[in-house]
Formats: C-alpha cells, sequence, structure tokens
C-alpha cells in the first residue's frame, strides 16, 4: 500500500471501494487497530492512533466495527452479543439492558436478545453485530463488506435502512465494498482504490461523470470507452477528438492534450439517444445500425454498430425497441464525451 | 487473517520460553540418547566421557547372537500385523461406509471400539484366552476331542493380536475416505458398463489406497515400537523384539544403557523414516479424504452375501472386545485359576470377590492406582495448558518461532516410547537436578510423547474459530486476555477437552514409556500389572485389567459430556 491519504469529516459516510486485491480491506483494518502500517499515521478525532512511535491497540480506539462473516459468537445470545462491549466497560447489568434493547429497537430486532445467535438468519446475524458495534457509542463506526454474504433482495433492503441509519445517528462511517452500485448509493464520498494506491476521491456523481482514469470509468459505471486521437483544443475545456473508428467529437479535459496524442474517451450510454432513421442525418447525429436489442423493462439497452465497432446505448421507456438490423441516428448529449487517462 | 499488530517484547518472550521449554522436554533427551550411543560409558551425572567415543556399540549389537532373529521377528510380525490390519480395517470400512450390510451403522461404532482397549490388556486376555497349554480356547477344544489348538505365542499369533487391535486405525483412515468419495466416479464406471467387482477393484480401490497407504505405514510404525504385547506374548515362545530387547539390556548388571541406547538409535531411524514416508503420501494433493462434504451415496447392494458378511463384521467385535473382557472377568472372578476341563470351567463354587479384594487391599496395587492417577492429572493439567499456549502462537499469530513450535511439537510421533523413556533416563541422571526419581519425571516424560495428540486435538479447534470472531472482540474494547478467557477458550472448548482426555487416557495406560523413569516409589498402575503377570499372578492382573479398563471408560464418558458443543450449550 502506498500513497493513501484520506481526511474523513465528521458525521461523512465514506465508501472505499474497489476490486479485490486493492488494498480496501486492509486500509479499513489499519484504521480498526488490526494491522499495523509500515509508515505514516493514523489519527482519530486529533487523537494519534497510530505513527511510527506510537500504536494504539484496537481495543482501545473506541470504534465499532461490523465484520464480512458477522463475527457474531456462537456461543452466547443476541442478548450476550450486543450486551459485550458494555461488559468488557462494566457498565452497570441495569443500565446494560436499558442501552441494549434500545439498540437492538433502533436496528429493528426488537425482543430478540434472549434467542441464541445461531439461531438467527444472514440479515438478523447482521443487524445483531450492527447493534453490537453501536451499542457503546462508538467515535467511528467501521463496515467490512457488511453486505455480501446476503442475497440481493435483502442487500437492497438493507442497504437503505443502513444510510437511514447512519443519518440518524450521525456516525462517521467508513465503509469498505466492491459493489459499485453499493458504493454510489451509500456514500457521501467514494475513495477508489486500485493496486494499493488511492486513484479517485468524490462524490458518487463526480466519480461518474468526471472519472480521472479509464479504471474509475469503468469500475463506477458501464462505459464505451473509445480509443481516439486528438485533433485540437477549439474551445475552453474541450479537446477535438477523432476516434480510431472515424467519427469526431468533442470532449471535456483536464487539461488540453497534445495534438496527435492518442487518449481514452468515455461516452455513458445513457448519455446518448436513438432515433428511427426516417429523415436526413440531423447535425450532430451518427449514422448506425442496430446489432442488437435487449429490452430490460423499464429501458432497452442496445448494441449498434458506428463505424463498424460496437457502441452501447440506453434508451429509458417501454416503447418497442427497433429491430436489429434497422438504420438508426445516434446523439450524444453535448458536453458529456470526457477525455481519461489510459 | 490474523491479528497483525506488531510483536510485544513479552509475546516474543514467551514464544522463546516455550521454544526452549518443548526443546528440553523433547529435543534434549533424544539428543543425550544419540550422543551416548556412541560413549563406553554408561550415564552418570554431569558426565561426559568424549573420550571414549566409539562405534562399539553399534557393533556389538549388530554382530551379538540373535540380532537377525530380533530384527526378523520385529519387522516380521510387524508386516505380517499391518497386513493384516490393513485387510481388516479397509474390509470394514467399505462394509460400514458403502454397503448395505445389516447393522452398518452399529458396525461403524464396533470397528473403533478396540482403540479402547490398551494393548497390554489385549495382550493378557490373549494370553488367557490362547496360550497353547492354559489357554481357555485351547481348553475348551481338548474338551471337545479336538487335535487342533491355537497358539498365540507365535509369529501368526502375534500377528493375529496386531492385526485385529491396529485395524481400526485403518478404519478411521479409509472410511473418511470412502466418505468423502465423489459417488459420480463410481456412477460413471458404472455407466460404461463396468460390473460390481470391476469397479470395486479398478475404481473404488485405487481412489482410497493413498489413505490406506498412509494408515497402514502408521500403523508399521507403531507396531515396530510396541512393547506390551510382545513382552507379553512373544517371550514365552522365544520370540524376540527390538523394544523388549532394549528393556532386557537395561535390566542385566551391569546395565548395558550404551548397547540399549545403540539400538534405540538403529529404531529410531527406521522410524522417522516411515513417518517421513507417511508424511509425503499424506500431503498429496491427491488424497481424497481431503475433498469436500461427502454427499449422500447410493449402498453397493450385497445380495445373499449381506448376512455372511455382516456376521463376519460383528465377528470381529466378538474376537476383539467381548472374548478378551469374558476372559478376563472370568479369570479375575475365580478362587482358583488353574483349571484344565469344561466342568472346571462352569464350577460355580469357583465364583468369588477375592482377587478384587486382594488386589484393593494390596499397598502396592493402590499405591501404583494413586501414582497412576496423580502423574495422568498432571500430565493433562500441565500438556493441556503447554500444548493450547504452542497450538495459539502457531495457529492464531504470525509471531516468529511459531513454525519451529509446530515442528518439536510434531517430532514424538516418530519417536517411540521406549526411546523417550531411555532418553530421560539419559538426560536426568546426567543433569542431576533432582527430577530422576520423581514422579515429575514421568509425567514430562508423557507430556512430551502426547505432544502432537494434544496439539492437533487443540489445533484442531483453533482453526475453525473465524479469525474475525476474536478480532470483534477486540473492537469492542475487549484486551487480548478477556478475548482469550470470554470468546477463545469456550469456543475451542472442544478441542480442549479432547486433548485432556487424550493425555489422561494415553498416559494411564502407557508402559514402555515409563519402563526406565520408575523407582519403588514412583511405580505406575500398568507397570505393577506387567510385573505381577510376570510373577504369574494372572487373577490379580485380570482384576487390575478390569480396573484400569473401568476407570479409562468412565473418563471418556466424562470427556463426552463435558465436551458437548458449545455452540449447542448456548442454546
Amino acid at each position: 500500500m502506498q500513497d493513501v491519504s484520506l481526511t474523513v469529516q465528521e458525521g461523512e459516510f465514506i465508501v472505499i471501494l474497489g476490486p479485490s486485491g486493492c488494498g480496501k480491506t486492509t486500509t479499513l483494518r489499519m484504521i480498526a487497530g488490526l494491522e499495523r502500517p509500515d509508515a505514516g499515521t493514523i489519527r482519530i478525532g486529533g487523537d494519534v492512533m497510530s505513527a511510527a512511535d506510537r500504536f494504539v491497540r484496537p481495543e482501545q480506539r473506541g470504534i465499532g466495527m461490523v465484520f464480512q462473516s458477522y463475527a457474531i459468537w456462537p456461543h452466547m445470545s443476541v442478548f450476550e452479543n450486543v450486551a459485550y462491549p458494555l461488559r468488557v466497560r462494566r457498565v452497570a447489568a441495569a443500565d446494560r439492558r436499558r442501552r441494549v434493547d434500545d439498540v437492538l429497537e433502533l436496528v429493528g430486532l426488537a425482543g430478540t436478545g434472549a434467542q441464541p445467535a445461531t439461531a438467527l438468519s444472514g440479515g438478523q446475524m447482521q443487524r445483531v453485530a450492527l447493534a453490537r458495534a453501536l451499542v457503546a457509542g462508538p467515535t467511528l463506526l467501521l463496515f467490512d463488506e457488511p453486505l455480501s454474504n446476503l442475497d440481493l433482495k435483502l442487500r437492497e433492503r438493507l442497504r437503505l435502512e443502513l444510510k437511514a441509519l447512519q443519518r440518524r445517528t450521525g456516525l462517521t462511517s467508513v465503509y469498505v465494498t466492491h459493489d459499485q452500485a453499493e458504493a454510489v448509493e451509500l456514500g457521501d464520498r467514494i475513495v477508489v482504490m486500485q493496486g494499493g494506491r488511492i486513484v479517485q476521491i468524490g462524490r458518487p456523481q463526480e466519480l461518474y461523470r468526471e472519472p480521472r482514469s479509464r479504471f474509475v470509468a469503468e469500475f463506477i459505471a458501464t462505459a464505451n470507452i473509445v480509443s481516439a486521437a486528438v485533433l485540437g483544443a477549439f474551445s475552453p475545456g474541450f479537446s477535438r477528438v477523432r476516434t480510431a473508428s472515424g467519427f469526431e467529437i468533442d470532449a471535456r479535459h483536464d487539461a488540453p492534450a497534445t495534438p496527435g496524442s492518442t487518449v481514452d474517451v468515455v461516452i455513458h450510454p445513457e448519455d446518448c439517444s436513438l432515433r428511427p432513421a426516417t429523415s436526413p442525418l440531423p447535425d450532430g447525429a451518427y449514422a448506425v445500425q442496430v446489432t442488437e436489442a435487449r429490452f430490460q423493462g423499464t429501458a432497452t439497452r442496445y448494441t449498434v454498430s458506428l463505424h463498424g465497432e460496437p457502441f452501447d446505448v440506453i434508451v429509458l421507456g417501454t416503447d418497442d425497441p427497433l429491430p436489429p438490423g434497422a438504420p438508426a441516428h445516434l446523439f450524444i448529449a453535448p458536453g458529456r464525451a470526457r477525455i481519461v487517462q489510459a | 487473517m490474523t491479528l497483525r499488530v506488531p510483536h510485544s517484547p513479552a509475546a516474543i518472550g514467551g514464544v522463546a520460553a516455550l521454544l526452549v521449554l518443548l526443546g528440553l522436554l523433547i529435543v534434549l533427551p533424544v539428543g543425550v540418547l544419540v550422543i551416548g550411543s556412541f560413549l563406553s560409558e554408561a550415564p552418570r551425572a554431569l558426565h561426559f566421557d568424549w573420550s571414549g567415543l566409539t562405534f562399539g556399540n553399534y557393533r556389538n549389537v549388530i554382530t551379538a547372537g540373535g540380532f537377525g532373529p530380533v530384527l526378523a521377528a520385529t519387522l516380521g510380525t510387524a508386516l505380517a500385523g499391518t497386513a493384516g490390519a490393513v485387510l481388516v480395517g479397509s474390509s470394514l470400512a467399505w462394509l460400514a461406509v458403502r454397503t448395505d450390510v445389516p447393522g452398518r451403522r452399529a458396525l461403524d461404532v464396533v470397528a473403533v471400539m478396540p482403540l479402547f482397549v490398551p494393548p497390554l490388556i489385549g495382550a493378557f486376555a490373549w494370553d488367557i484366552l490362547a496360550s497353547p497349554r492354559a489357554g481357555i480356547i485351547n481348553i475348551l477344544l481338548r474338551s471337545a476331542g479336538a487335535s487342533v489348538k491355537v497358539n498365540i505365542y507365535s509369529f501368526a499369533g502375534i500377528g493375529l493380536v496386531y492385526a485385529i487391535y491396529y485395524a481400526p486405525y485403518v478404519y478411521l483412515f479409509a472410511a473418511a475416505a470412502l466418505r468423502n468419495m465423489d459417488a459420480t466416479l463410481e456412477e460413471a464406471a458404472a455407466m460404461s458398463g463396468a460390473g460390481r467387482l470391476r469397479v470395486l477393484c479398478q475404481i473404488t480401490l485405487p481412489l482410497v489406497t493413498p489413505a490406506v497407504l498412509a494408515s497402514g505405514l502408521l500403523v508399521f510404525v507403531l507396531l515396530i515400537e510396541l512393547f506390551a504385547i510382545p513382552a507379553v506374548l512373544g517371550e514365552p515362545g522365544n520370540l524376540h523384539f527390538i523394544a523388549v530387547r532394549i528393556w532386557d539390556m537395561v535390566g542385566v548388571t551391569p546395565p548395558r544403557v550404551n548397547d540399549a541406547s545403540a539400538l534405540g538409535v538403529l529404531m529410531l531411524l527406521v522410524t522417522v523414516a516411515l513417518v517421513l514416508i507417511q508424511h509425503k503420501i499424506v500431503s498429496r494433493r491427491s488424497y481424497v479424504t481431503v475433498a469436500g462434504k461427502g454427499q449422500r451415496v447410493r449402498p453397493v447392494a450385497l445380495g445373499a452375501a449381506r448376512w455372511p458378511l455382516a456376521i463376519g463384521g460383528f465377528g470381529y467385535l466378538l474376537l476383539v472386545v467381548v472374548l478378551p473382557y469374558v476372559a478376563l472377568l472370568f479369570i479375575s472372578l475365580r478362587r482358583n485359576i488353574f483349571f484344565n476341563n469344561v466342568t472346571a470351567i462352569l464350577d460355580t463354587r469357583q465364583l468369588s470377590l477375592d482377587q478384587f479384594r486382594i488386589a484393593f487391599s494390596d499397598p502396592v496395587v493402590v499405591g501404583t492406582l494413586w501414582n497412576s492417577l496423580a502423574v495422568s492429572t498432571g500430565t493433562m493439567v500441565i500438556g493441556c495448558v503447554l500444548y493450547f499456549a504452542t497450538a495459539y502462537i502457531v495457529h492464531r499469530t504470525r509471531l516468529p518461532g511459531r513454525r519451529a513450535l509446530d515442528l518439536v511439537t510434531v517430532l514424538p510421533v516418530a519417536i517411540p516410547g521406549i526411546i523417550i523413556g531411555l532418553g530421560y533416563l539419559w538426560s536426568w541422571i546426567s543433569i542431576p537436578i533432582g527430577l530422576y526419581g520423581t514422579i515429575w519425571i514421568l509425567i514430562l516424560a508423557y507430556v512430551s510423547q502426547f505432544a502432537p495428540q494434544a496439539s492437533r486435538a487443540i489445533g484442531a479447534s483453533l482453526v475453525q474459530i473465524h479469525p474475525e470472531l476474536e478480532e470483534s472482540s477486540r473492537l469492542c474494547g475487549a484486551g487480548f486476555a478477556m478475548t482469550l478467557r470470554r470468546i477463545v477458550i469456550p469456543l475451542a472448548r472442544p478441542g480442549v477437552i479432547s486433548a485432556a482426555i487424550l493425555l489422561f487416557v494415553l498416559s494411564f495406560r502407557e508402559l514402555a514409556t515409563a519402563l526406565f523413569l520408575y523407582t519403588s516409589n514412583t511405580q505406575l498402575f500398568s507397570l505393577a500389572m506387567f510385573d505381577f503377570w510376570q510373577r504369574g499372578s494372572t487373577g490379580l492382573v485380570a482384576a487390575m485389567a478390569l480396573v484400569q479398563s473401568a476407570i479409562l471408560l468412565v473418563v471418556v464418558l466424562l470427556g463426552q459430556v463435558l465436551r458437548q458443543d458449545p455452540v449447542a450449550a448456548g442454546r
């Protein structure tokens, strides 16, 4: 791991996103104190947790953590699991009872305290894990892919609940996942990691609209990424490029690229639209041919042939799709194409 | 992932201390024994006479008259016993796991029951049953007018006793392999047109061969080092074995400890080589028992052979457990152990509890019983603490030195008990800190000898505990000690109890290890039994054997109760 520099605001929900092996879990475990970085400093609320000459053990950091495997102790009841952090802190029995009941209600498990932890379903176990992480009033909440072992429906519901709970409690949270849909929905900001480094930090919309690299663009959403040659910068913030298959387009850039150099251009399928080729080709439109149309209920996903190259387009609505082989006009919303680092 | 926090000086110091301790317990005695085998003087306090360095001891041992026959008897009977154990064990495994033989579930229990019969007791019982002249079976045969007789004091007799008592080791491996085997492999052969016998010989057998081979080698090693059965059944038939020969050499005046050590080192070379080969086989990937979950397998229909095979399977139980204990009970309940016909055997006036009365009023018997209970309890407590610490470091930390710890605790697999005993004799006479002559030397020798079994049992439990269960406790604010007490130990309880039971049972029944380490004050129950048997007190020995078996049974049952799953207990 290198160059991992990150400041989390109080009350913020940060998601660390990346493919497996990118170092996101290691980053989280370093914040938790389960691993010690070779170099660098970790501070929580201004207190140094880890530095060259100082290391605060995990049990002294006052962090709540929800693990991927839930890590519910099978030899204890739900109540005993959730009460454990209070017990460790020698909270009086009556107070303990009240606080466990409160937090169980908060996560939607009121009345299950007496049950053995192993009798619960996966979703319920994850709620117990969350209750346990919350009960002692942590300064920071860590999540290590907590929903990855659940089925899709449950995952979506718990995602909503988790977000609502975090808003209500205002707890600073760091959440690790490899699922971009989860990241986009949960995160106030997303940290994208690759190969042990942070490659981009930003709000979900920023990452979507302004990916700084091909990797981020591909990871955050499905996108058309085409190789192109720079013709020159003719308007501020935009470069004119010609793609390998031979069409020209204006694409946003961070800094003007050298004319003649090769770049990657990202065009999201949902920034495009498609019309049947019934009139002459309008200005700014491209002549294409439908190769495949997949109706997906609320949208139709097309693959069209643009100068012989496959290109994805998503058209919202429930209209009948254009048949394969039909000629069509492709419109790309102005200003949406973007140049990224290869 | 295990906790990757910095290693505190205390933790590193702890590993170092454990390494030194285990080195003293396990490596040092064997090292001193090896050195001793090249010296010309017997062990003396703080004294090694390096000027007497010699190969003479080895020459004495190898050129002595009878070395050839000793080697032949030891290896020959061990080979025959292994072959028998493999045949019996794998046949029983196939019957119980893969066929529709009646009572297959009971057979699965029956097949491992001989493990609970200590070899010494099995040997006594078979002596009572089948000694050529006075054996009960021979008396019955004679009374029936049969001209044949069985002779347990023979190559074949000892091979048979070996085979039936060591078959369960093969059974365990073979049954596991058969259970985990992918049944579709056999079904595919059947669909290709192969008959049942062809499937068995060309598909099933080759697939379980590694498992059977590995267990066979294990049995071979155990039989080469075995002392109890050869000592009881070999000597009367003038068959001599390496382990017994080592004991004889130390028993003569003056003791030939150096020669005994040389012979011991030769034996050690053989067992180490065999264990290394066995390890190679087990660690190969093709080994079937590492496969995933067993699925439901359609049993092989035996047809008309079902009942004869069932009778054969349960007949095994009769041979290894029922007959021997009936014989022991019969002898222990008689006033007079001399009888030579059926009428005398059935004479109810002979019934009495005299032998038990004698046993419990004999200060030697009672004293050795208390000694044995004390030694086994000590072994259990020290072993559990020591091997929990070792297993925790090996399986749950990344501390430097953990691999060395792991290696040292498995070493005794290849060290025969009699060698451990001899090594302890050398070391603790040479290093006179008052250990020799106390029960502590026995406890420490047992703790060393059973290190592999105990650390394996605890380790198996520890690796099943997901690391996150421990990490979450730390994040809840609990320190290392509290996490250990509230999370790790409760969850590892089945393994710790298993280790405790193993340590108690194995040390309570052990004979060979203690042969050189006891004094008149620290004699143990097994040693006393062996001693009384040599003096011909068969009735008393039978009563003691039953007492020992009863104690072992109680301990094992107690363990079953205590072992119950902590997860289930939380319900």
